[in-house]
């Protein structure tokens, strides 16, 4: 059926799908409106995997490569200058990191990515305390909060209070400096090794998770629409709209005081808006199907289109699409450092929450029911 | 030719549209699975046994019109662990503590004044949680009664120490450990992250109410019993037996006639709910108590038997799968100590639960061993290991194609 759907068939073929729809009128009603649509889902899961989730898992690996190699020359010799050049090596990772975030299924998923790689606010007395006991296991859930981009934001940025020669000192003339090297390059090396085993597992022959992933097709639970859309919900909701700005705004709290130490990138402090800024881009760009290589496939929005879905009688994409707009209008108008403008502009800060909500609502409720998949996510059980 | 061409994909687009929605299923009325929505019949209708007649509910009745159903003894068992469990978790507020003498005087229903809302006589009843824990063997085992009461005692020290809007609790500190990622979410810990509720709800759903149901009511012992008179007549109990029996396991499972349209606020009736979505268990579990039911009335004990072992299957699949489903719970939680460590607790629970259901080629080493690399440290636990247990859980019961999803 997908493959009667050439581009140049367009009039035409739409006209048969009116009349198809007309006969097929009496069953379209409950469980299977989706199969009676149009929308290429195997196209969509290729664009989404050679277009998006490869070219962004390339980059990081190397972004991570990168950084790791500043950090490895950084301690053999440090410098104000190998800082300052490290310290932007992160910044390239960390905008990396928000086109992969919401991939969190098969191997990312495997190997824990999200819980070891963006853990925030990171725990500073735990990592004091293990690069002061040269302790240096980070495998288990206990250490995972001083591990990863935010540990190593606070690494390479120091405490506040610090100047950047305060901070070169830590590496270079105190009795813990050795180990204070050690651990900074134990994290950057880990991050890129695990760079390196999920992008392996995408793409090397004989472990290929690519080949399963766009030729599971369905919509059903197992499907990989069902894992990426789940994972992209999830995502959004969980490490976008309430990490990086619902908790620091406070809305999450039933004092709602803001919590400025709460931001993402905390210890790098100007970097926190454009992380938000580039993950609701990243967002938007899948939902778009604008490849992060720069081609463009057919994405949800023409999916949603496919089956008419509508929102108070407007296109339920448009609708959302309206949304993204006002959302990223909100992180622009952001002009100081994430935590003082959680403080000062708390009104803006909220209206930035809620349009974020509005969106996580339109996706996680409106966009899942038109497409008929299950989020799985969330704790059924209610406990 | 252009012309044709079009013509020709149209019909076939036509065609192939409107046929790929017709829906296949069981066309006929008389069968089981039934579904008044298919036009065309795949071949999956079933059929009751012998011509067995299984009702829509779990409603049956002697020839004089008397209800046979009575599982009222499981439904106040059910309520006070309710009440247990409600009382418990008061504790999960930082600066509220529970008694563990009174968490014990609720196990063993021994001088505790029931709130009983719904009217279920717990006052006046003689049944106790305690006395049913891993009886199957005919009487309770000691050891897991001693487990439990450890687990109040846990629960008595550590909430007597939590103080009003702290959340002290974390790696090696026992107390009340708050989500970071979803602030409303507190639960009160040991100072390894057991969530102790969640230890002491889910444990005693698989030592008493898994046990009682799958391996002593439905045991050959419980089961062959008779069949031919009613109870007591004279007062109320028009049931013999074996149908008794059969209602008293069904009680363990849920307390609604219409399950699972109804009977799923807790418990395992709650769970197995859960995971119909994907394993069809509630419908399945229903199905088979209904038939077993139906064959005790009409004294076919070859499909009663058939029954049984598909309970015990099921029950056990809903334990597995659920235990799955918080392993998955766990792994996207895995940064957050309250909520990753609240899920783990329950994934423990329900895996540790296997053990007082029919195994079936699964051995209790197993089980153990499973446990023993989860780690009793909830801190400790690492991703790797955890995905080890899920998918050699997940092998075992033949649950790989949707372990991701449960």
């Amino acid at each position: 059926m997908i493959t009667l759907c050439p581009k140049r068939h367009k009039s035409l073929f739409l006209f048969a799908f009116i009349l198809a729809i007309g006969l097929a009128v009496g069953c379209k009603k409950k469980t299977d409106a989706v199969d009676c649509n149009v929308f290429d889902r195997q196209a969509y899961l290729t664009g989404l995997v050679e277009h998006s989730i490869l070219p962004a898992y390339l980059d990081y690996k190397q972004y991570t490569d990168s950084l790791n190699q500043c950090c490895q020359s950084f301690v053999v010799a440090p410098d104000l200058d190998k800082l300052s050049e490290c310290r932007s090596r992160l910044h390239a990772v960390s905008l990396a990191w928000q086109n992969i975030a919401m991939f969190d299924f098969g191997p990312a998923e495997d190997l824990a990515l999200q819980a070891t790689t963006n853990v925030y606010p990171t725990d500073t007395a735990l990592i004091q305390s293990k690069i002061s006991t040269s302790d240096f296991e980070i495998e288990s859930v206990s250490n995972f909060a001083a591990r990863g981009l935010p540990a190593i934001d606070y690494l390479l940025h120091g405490p506040l209070s610090f100047t950047d020669q305060e901070l070169l000192n830590e590496f270079t003339t105190t009795d813990e400096s050795p180990d204070r090297q050690e651990f900074l390059t134990l994290l950057t090396s880990t991050l890129a090794s695990q760079a390196h085993e999920v992008y392996d597992m995408w793409t090397q022959s004989g472990l290929s998770f690519q080949d399963d992933f766009t030729s599971n097709t369905g919509t059903d639970l197992g499907s990989s629409l069902g894992l990426f859309l789940n994972a992209f919900n999830k995502s959004y909701e969980t490490h976008t709209r309430t990490q990086k700005v619902g908790i620091p705004v406070g809305a999450l709290t039933f004092s709602q005081t803001p919590l400025p130490d709460r931001v993402e990138a905390y210890f790098g402090q100007s970097n926190s808006q454009d992380y938000l800024m580039e993950s609701v881009v990243a967002f938007e760009n899948l939902f778009l199907g604008q490849g992060y290589d720069g081609d463009d496939y057919k994405g949800l929005d023409s999916y949603l289109a496919s089956l008419d879905a509508q929102y108070n009688g407007e296109q339920l994409s448009t609708e959302i699409v309206d949304r993204i707009l006002s959302v990223k209008s909100g992180i622009a108008a952001i002009t100081t450092p994430m935590s003082e403008y959680v403080d000062i502009q708390q009104v803006e800060a909220f209206d930035l929450y809620a349009n974020m909500q509005q969106l996580n609502v339109l996706w996680k409720v409106d966009m899942m029911s038109a497409l008929g998949i299950l989020i799985t996510y969330q704790d059924n059980d209610g406990d | 030719m252009k012309f044709f061409s079009h013509t020709a994909f149209l019909l076939f687009a036509t065609i192939i549209l409107a046929t790929s929605c017709n829906r296949e299923g069981c066309t006929d009325s008389n069968a089981l699975n039934f579904d008044e929505k298919a036009k065309k019949d795949d071949g999956s209708c079933t059929y009751p046994e012998n011509g067995l007649t299984i009702p829509t509910t779990y409603s049956f009745e002697d020839e004089a019109g008397n209800s046979t159903v009575s599982f009222s003894g499981q439904t106040q068992r059910q309520h006070m662990l309710i009440e247990l469990i409600d009382y418990i978790e008061s504790a999960n507020t930082p600066g509220v503590s529970v008694d563990a003498q009174t968490l014990r005087n609720m196990y063993a229903n021994e001088g505790f004044i029931w709130a009983d809302a719904e009217g279920l006589g717990l006052n006046e009843s003689t049944k106790n949680l305690k006395g049913k824990t891993a009886a199957s063997g005919g009487s309770a085992d000691p050891t897991w009664q001693a487990y439990f009461e450890d687990l109040f005692d846990q629960l008595d020290a550590i909430s007597e120490t939590t103080i009003d809007q702290e959340f002290s609790g974390g790696p090696g500190v026992a107390g009340v450990v708050q989500s970071t990622t979803n602030p409303d979410k507190a639960y009160l810990m040991n100072a390894q992250g057991w969530d102790l509720a969640e230890m002491v709800e889910k444990g005693l759903m698989g030592a008493v109410f898994y046990n009682q149901c799958t391996m002593w009511y439905l045991s050959d012992n419980e089961i062959n019993v008779d069949n031919d008179a009613a109870t007591d007549p004279e007062n109320g109990k028009y049931y013999t037996a074996m149908e008794h029996h059969w209602d008293e396991a069904y009680g363990y499972l849920t307390d609604g006639i219409n399950f699972p349209t109804d009977g799923t606020d807790h418990f395992w009736g709650k769970y197995a709910l859960g995971r119909n979505d994907l394993l069809e268990l509630a419908d399945n579990l229903s199905l088979a108590f209904r038939t077993g039911r139906a064959a005790i009335a009409a004294k076919d004990y070859i499909t009663r038997d058939s029954q049984i072992e598909r309970i015990q299957q099921d029950f056990s699949l809903v334990s597995a799968a659920t235990a799955i489903h918080y392993l998955n719970g766990t792994l996207d939680n895995l940064s957050d100590h309250a909520l990753r460590n609240h899920q783990l607790s329950e994934a423990w629970a329900f895996i540790d639960a296997l053990r007082f259901g029919q195994l079936d080629g699964l051995t209790v080493s197993v089980i153990d061993e499973w446990l023993n690399t989860i780690g009793t440290d909830f801190y400790a636990v690492t991703s790797a290991d955890l995905n080890l247990v899920k998918d050699e859980l997940a092998a075992q019961f033949g649950l790989g194609s949707v372990a991701d999803s449960l």
